[in-house]
This record gives structure tokens, sequence and C-alpha cells, in this order.
């Protein structure tokens, strides 16, 4: 499996390591469910058959986080970017770390 | 070159000439260079001023003068200088980036490289996982990637010779450096390979 990496360029998987669902949202510790709702941050994923956007480090290149959409089925990879263009794009700010 | 050829060791397949060289390169100030959040365009600008030069903004070499940067990543650099001191090159960094940036002296954390030869890319493709054709690995195109799961980052100079020829500047991790010799030495030997002594450093 290669990883388009949208700064060193295509990849073997075998210089990224994969953190999983890139769609979770971390519950606010302040909450009264909080407890409940850290165990299922932490333990519960759905298991999708099908697109799945999922986290990727590029430790043996350029050292970015990506959020990969993969089909779980075929590993065919539609999107590769970086997080922090995300993550900067949801707090308003431009640039990334 | 010359002298360093006279002097070298040859592995591997003995007769003819080597297929690749390893030729150490001592004496240059390296640095890390890591823009702050948000800060690359300042930075590029401070730096452009500075060194006279363009930063990346992709995996590639730019120079002016004595002085080079390589881009390894979105914001980061590893930026040399085959003329200066280590850390008065950290200094220079420092000061031109103005508090957009922080500078690391890397002189003595890396081991640099050159390694040339008519067969230096089948010799990589045993340990690299990326075409370093000439068609594709261009000059002045850099990439960080793997060497037999050795971290590198490498970058193709002109060596002189024929338009397809692969000479390329490689820096590894001082501590990991004994290691990536061998592993490159093993690579090598079928093709003769010619080692200057001093690169076991
Ligand atoms: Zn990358």
């Amino acid at each position: 499996m290669r990883i388009p990496c949208p700064y060193c360029g295509p990849r073997d998987a075998h210089e990224f390591t994969c953190l999983g669902d890139a769609t979770l949202t971390r519950p606010d510790p302040a909450a009264p469910d909080a407890a409940s709702a850290f165990h299922d941050y932490v333990y519960r994923r759905d298991n999708p058959a099908g697109p799945h956007r999922e986290l990727w480090y590029h430790g043996g290149g350029c050292r970015s986080w990506l959020e990969v959409t993969r089909d779980t089925r075929t590993h065919a990879i539609t999107d590769a970017r970086f997080a922090a263009d995300r993550s900067s794009a949801a707090q308003g700010t431009e640039d990334r770390p | 070159m010359s002298d360093s050829r006279l002097n070298s060791v040859r592995h591997g397949r003995a007769d003819g000439a080597a297929g690749v060289r390893a030729t150490p390169l001592h004496h240059r100030a390296l640095a890390t260079l890591v823009a702050g959040r948000g800060q690359t365009a300042a930075l590029a600008e401070r730096i452009g001023t500075r060194f006279g030069l363009c930063l990346p903004t992709t995996p590639r070499r730019v120079s002016s003068g004595s002085v080079a940067f390589v881009g390894v990543g979105p914001g980061r650099w590893l930026a040399m200088d085959e003329t200066g001191d280590g850390l008065a090159f950290e200094t220079a960094l420092v000061e031109a980036a103005a508090g957009h940036a922080s500078a690391t002296d890397q002189s003595d954390g890396l081991v640099l490289l050159r390694l040339s030869g008519p067969d230096l890319r089948r010799a990589l493709a045993k340990g690299i996982g990326i075409d370093l054709h000439p068609a594709v690995f261009r000059l002045g195109d850099a990439a960080t990637t793997p060497f037999a799961l050795i971290g590198t980052t490498l970058w193709r100079i002109d060596g002189g010779g024929h338009a397809h020829d692969l000479t390329v500047e490689i820096a590894v991790a001082r501590s990991y450096a004994a290691d990536f010799l061998q592993a490159l030495t093993e690579a090598a030997a079928e093709f003769g390979f010619d080692l200057h002594p001093t690169a076991r450093g």
C-alpha cells in the first residue's frame, strides 16, 4: 500500500504509523457524563466496510500528521491531506505548525 | 576528488572501476530550521533577505554561495554552510529568523556523505523505497526516507559526469552512521564499492 503524502509524494505504508479514526472529537472532561464519553472516545470504534477517514503519521519522511481517506475493502486511497490544515481550518487560523 | 579515491578502500568486487563511491563531507556546518506556527511566510522573507535565496516549500535543495537549504517537511529545513562553523551558523540562522523560527546546530549530530558512481541507483534501490531515476529525481530534488530502515535525507547534486549519472549527498544521524555504512557496503559490494576510510568516522 502506498500513501500519497502531500509533502513527500507517494511513499510505502511502512514509512507511516496509523492512529485510526480521524473523525473522533475529544469529549469535554468537565461534562457530567465525561467518564462514559471518554470510554466511548477511547474504546468504541465503528468497523466500516468502505471509505474511512484515518490519521497517519509520516515518521519515516516529513514527520507530518496526515488525514487519509482509505477504502477499507480495497485499500484504495482517495484523499490525503495535512491534519494540521483540518484543525487550523476549524480554529480559523492559517498556517500549520 | 582524486585524493579521496586514491585513499579509498575497495569493498566487494575487486576488478574494474568502482560502481559506487562514498566520500565523507567533513567541515560543513549543519542546522535544522523550524518555522514557528504561522510564521513560514515571514521566515522565508527574512531568510531570503539574509542569504539571497528562496526557501523551498517542497522537498528541494536551494543554495546561494556556500549556504544551502533542503526542505525536509512543512515549515522545516536542513540548512548547511560549506564554510561555516556550526555554532556560528546556528547563530546566523537565529538572528536571520528573528523570532520566526528555531535553529539547532546539527553539525555533530549528522554525518554527511557524497555518494556517486554508475551503479549508485541500483545499490540504493536495495534499501530505499523511492524512484531515484534521473528523469524523476532531478537535480536539486530532495527526499527524507529510510535506507535499510535507517532514516536519511538525501538530495541530488551535479556530480559533473553524464546527465544520467546519479550523485547525491546524504545525511544520516551520527549514531546510525556505522549501521548505514554497513548496509550500503553490502548493497554496493557486487558493483565494487570504494569507501573513503574516514567515512567510518
Ligand atoms: Zn511526508
